[in-house]
């Protein structure tokens, strides 16, 4: 039997003669090559920086024996913050590209859709109205992130199916509405308060700690798993509901199940740090160009992901350095160049 | 051919005044659209007036009607209805008029009946061409700023419409309304992203970036109306070109239309109303999307008629709304809060109700 | 003998009922085509051989037991699918969407195997597409890719394959294309067909037994000389034809009357 033609480099995995697994060679190559960017973005963001901390000295806080200073700040601040970057970004790339596929639309990502208004609204009610401190306010955002979810998975089903146009527009409607309820609250605030509330809501890695961190790994740890055992059903869902019936797949607990892994991606995220733009909707996009994938390719959205978040929040905090920005801010210029990108395509179509 | 009577060969059944029913009936519904006009105009009256008679302080309304026709710059009474009524209540005629005819416009070009200029960013690139000008280039007086709201408005209109309507997007509602929505919330962030780093301008268009009726003196309200009207008037003048295009581009051609100068023209309206009531309002969502169909529901696939019947129409549900945000609580809820309130429920129960063809 | 058995059926979407009581034997081994107007429930009866429309009454039997009691898996390694109007993910390549039939074989940790590459490929041998395996599915032509969603379903590799109108948006020439190899699949490979078909005569030259339908009703089965008969076509289609032995098959001809009266 002659091997078959799969259009491109394929490398078989698995003992050879019964191989078992079958990756893209081009997938491959490309993540490689991004992981090993991310680690060299990693490594400038650990031994540069405002504190004035020379390699050396950063160097040798790394291995444990720096002076106070040196270790809070390479130890405490900057590592924890890149981990989670890197972590973060990779959550919210999977969590759009588990959202363009369910929805089939290349827009149809949680942040467009809005479900990250509603974890701003729980963290506004508990910094604002209530008074609480970061861990109250990560746990209403979560709160907020998913009770909104489930509205709009609620109001969009009927008759037990979840159309994705369907899922758009209430996802529209409701993040409207509470968008409208966050300007409400922050305007009874002081001006002060409002701004600490919307440098929140800008989406801030600042103050990121390992403790933040290690609640943010474990959580993100189940989804990831669960994302990464979903990616072949929902690849097979592209052909078409009664196809992938018609091929044994229990059609109505995978879209379920794609809902709640992509929920808890971006409420998980977005209640650590703040609402992030546009890593979610440019980012499996980027990576499907890149590799020039047919379906859910959360390999290199993932790594595309954690690169583009490392990146936004370097430049994030060496852009003013003596007022560094939000991450958030950064990104959503990365949403403007996107469309920027888009309309120019666009435009060669005609 | 057996030659016939000419008289019955057009209609079946004439009637007999030897009218075409045909004709009698459609001059039948023209004539009921014109009657309708009118509880319409009596509704949105009462909008305005009670936008008049109701606030944090009540006032009798027999004072109210006599400080209107006496004023009287040292009573007190005086100053609060004429200092802050009766500017909230021009802004709901002017803004809610200039809302309502510009959704209906965006309507009819992108032929997508998700849209209004809050939903697809409009009223965003508008508020942020005007925090801009605030922050950046020391603008202070709406006069002046206007400029900047037209020019945002105007901008974004065209970005979304050329993202929206070319390529993989045409022809395809959803696309169009996700484009106008990223775009939107790129805009915003922006806007958000200017604000944070200028608190000044940030304490001073506080209260402007909810939308709201609250912020503006009269003769700033005023200094829009030449261009609300101006935008009005165009609306109206490119109606029968919009029922054409209605048809789809190949017949609105066929007929002697000229699709992309109808486009042009609609694009300039949709600037100087939204952008116009948004300067004045804040970025208010939602009236430009209910009013339009709202003025379907009553009048039909007639664009003449649907603008005439938002231009009553959404200052009506503005008024009413901008009262309920008065009263509601003890702070007041913005009217763009209240608009949103009652717009997204209305947003969502018709995508439940109604299939929205996917591609 | 029949493994597959439709008995006292009432099958129906949520809004509506369109079959109140059907039953039909799917002969096993034969070419089978269901026919009748539109709306007469030819589809519906189809996809209630599958799992995706479970009756409200009656059963479905495979193997004398009920169907949609069945696991899904083991239905879909004895019952295959092509739905009406499949679509194709963008930028997908032909061994992709091949590949993606295997579903019901693929194992939770070994989604790959040398029996599942070799059913691809035997997949495509049989719908003559395997040189067109490493190109993209968008750019093939009409009749390329309706012979590439046939290598879906055959990938399955199930004795029973179901094919709902896969002729209707094809070219003539695709079309006999498409039913010849239907033909192949069916008397060399052994695979049991049931296809529904709009044109009647090219039901007529290809099955071996045919189901027709009108208004949520079987009127008549059997084979093709014995169904297609003016009779039939006049009460089931409406329409005022003489039937002829086909010149060329052999099978039943219908031509419409000429000048058709008014």
């Amino acid at each position: 039997m002659t091997e078959l033609d799969f259009g491109r480099r394929i490398h078989r995995i698995g003992p050879h003669s019964r191989p078992f697994l079958l990756v893209d060679g081009l997938s491959a190559r490309l993540c490689t090559a991004l992981w090993v960017g991310i680690v060299l973005l990693a490594v400038f963001a650990v031994f540069s920086g405002s504190a004035q901390i020379s390699p050396a000295e950063a160097l040798s806080a790394l291995v444990g024996q720096g002076d106070d200073y040196t270790n809070m700040v390479v130890l405490e601040w900057r590592a924890p913050r890149i981990l989670m970057a890197v972590l973060l970004g990779a959550c919210l790339a999977m969590s759009g590209a588990i959202f363009q596929n369910l929805t089939g639309n290349p827009l149809g990502s949680p942040d467009v859709i809005g479900f990250q208004t509603g974890s701003y609204t729980g963290a506004l009610i508990v910094m604002l109205l209530i008074g609480g401190g970061s861990v109250e306010t990560m746990i209403a955002a979560l709160i907020g992130g998913i009770v909104t979810a489930f509205l709009v998975f609620l109001l969009s089903s009927k008759q037990g199916s979840v159309r994705g146009v369907r899922l758009i527009i209430v996802g529209i409607g409701v993040s409207a509405m509470l968008a409208s309820v966050n300007v409400w609250i922050l305007l009874t605030a002081t001006v002060e308060d409002a701004i600490m509330a919307s440098l929140w809501g800008a989406g801030n890695l600042s103050g990121v700690s390992w403790s933040t961190f290690a609640a943010a790994f474990v959580g993100s740890a189940v989804f990831i798993v669960a994302a990464i055992a979903l990616s072949r059903p929902m690849r097979l869902l592209q052909i078409g509901t009664p196809f992938a019936t018609a091929l044994g797949q229990n059609v109505r607990a995978v879209q379920v199940s794609a809902i709640v892994v992509g929920i808890g991606l971006t409420a998980l995220a977005t209640a650590t740090v703040g609402p992030i733009s546009f890593i979610a909707l440019a980012a499996p996009q980027i990576a499907r160009r890149l590799v020039r994938s047919d379906g859910l390719a959360l390999g290199p959205t993932a790594a595309v992901g954690a690169l583009l978040l490392l990146l936004a929040d370097v430049v994030a905090q060496r852009i003013h350095p003596d007022s560094p920005l939000p991450v958030g801010i950064v990104t959503v210029s990365i949403g403007g160049l996107y469309f920027l990108w888009l309309l120019l395509r666009e435009g060669k179509k005609r | 051919m057996p030659s016939q009577p000419t008289a019955s060969v057009s209609a079946p059944n004439t009637s007999l005044s030897g009218a075409d029913p045909r004709a009698s009936a459609a001059s039948n519904s023209s004539r009921r659209r014109w009657i309708g006009l009118i509880p319409l105009a009596l509704l949105c009256l009462a909008a305005l007036a009670s936008s008049m008679l109701v606030g944090s302080r009540s006032l009798p309304p027999a004072d109210v009607v006599h400080v209107l026709l006496h004023p009287d710059p040292a009573d007190a009474i005086s100053q609060t209805v004429w200092l802050s009524r009766v500017p909230r209540t021009v802004l709901v005629l002017v803004a809610g008029a200039a809302l309502g005819v510009a959704g209906a416009l965006m309507q009819a070009v992108t032929r997508n009946p998700m849209t209004d200029p809050g939903i697809l960013g409009v009223n965003a690139g508008a508020s942020l061409a005007v925090v801009v000008g605030l922050a950046f280039f020391g603008m202070t007086d709406i006069s002046q700023y206007m400029w900047w709201s037209f020019a945002g408005a105007m901008i974004t209109s065209v970005l979304v419409f050329m993202i929206g309507n070319t390529g993989s997007a045409r022809g395809n509602p959803v696309r169009m309304t996700l484009s106008g929505v990223a775009l939107g919330a790129v805009l915003s962030g922006f806007s958000s992203a200017v604000l944070l780093s200028n608190s000044e301008v940030l304490q001073k268009m506080r209260g402007w970036s909810a939308g709201t009726t609250a912020s503006q003196p009269l003769d700033a309200t005023l200094a829009i109306v030449p261009f609300i009207v101006a935008g009005l008037i165009l609306a109206m003048l490119s109606s029968r070109s919009l029922d054409l295009l209605s048809l789809g581009e190949a017949s609105a051609v066929a007929m002697g239309a000229h699709p992309n100068r109808i486009r042009i023209v609609a694009l300039v309206a949709i600037a100087l109303l939204a952008g116009g009531a948004t300067a004045a309002a804040g970025p208010i969502g939602f009236l430009g999307l209910l009013a339009p169909h709202i003025a379907r529901m009553i009048v039909g696939p007639h664009q003449g008629w649907i603008l005439a019947y938002s231009v009553l129409i959404a200052p009506t549900v503005m008024g009413f709304a901008d009262v309920l945000g008065r009263v509601i609580t003890a702070g007041e809820v913005p009217v763009g809060v209240v608009t949103a309130f009652i717009g997204a429920p209305v947003l969502i129960y018709m995508v439940r109700r109604f299939r929205v063809s996917e591609v | 003998m029949t493994r597959l058995i439709v008995d006292g059926a009432a099958l129906g979407y949520s809004d509506k009922l369109v079959c109140e009581d059907v039953s039909v034997d799917i002969p096993d081994g034969a070419f089978t085509v269901i026919v009748g107007p539109n709306a007469c429930g030819k589809s519906t009866l189809l996809k209630s051989l599958t799992r995706l429309l479970p009756p409200t009454r009656g059963n479905v039997l495979l193997d004398g037991r009920s169907l949609h009691k069945m696991p899904t898996k083991h239905v879909a390694r004895e019952v295959g699918l092509l739905p009406q109007g499949p679509v194709a993910p963008d930028g997908i390549r032909v061994v992709d969407l091949v590949t993606r039939g295997r579903y019901p074989h693929q194992r939770l940790f070994a989604p790959w195997s040398p029996d599942g590459e070799t059913a691809v490929a035997s997949a495509m041998d049989s719908t003559g597409v395997r040189e067109l395996s490493g190109r993209l599915v968008d750019e093939l032509s009409g009749g390329q890719r309706q012979r590439v969603w046939m290598a879906v379903a055959l990938a399955q590799q199930t004795p029973i394959l179901l094919l709902d109108e896969p002729t209707t948006y094809l070219d003539v020439s695709h079309q006999i294309e498409l039913l010849e190899l239907c033909r192949t699949l069916n008397r060399v490979q052994g695979h049991t067909l049931v296809a529904v078909l709009h044109d009647l005569n090219q039901a007529a030259r290809y099955a071996d037994h045919i189901i027709a339908m009108k208004d949520g009703e079987v009127v008549d089965t059997g084979t093709p000389a014995e169904v297609i008969t003016e009779s039939l076509v006049s009460e089931v289609f409406g329409l005022d034809a003489r039937v002829i032995q086909d010149p060329e098959s052999g099978s039943p001809l219908v031509l419409p009357r000429w000048p058709h009266a008014m």
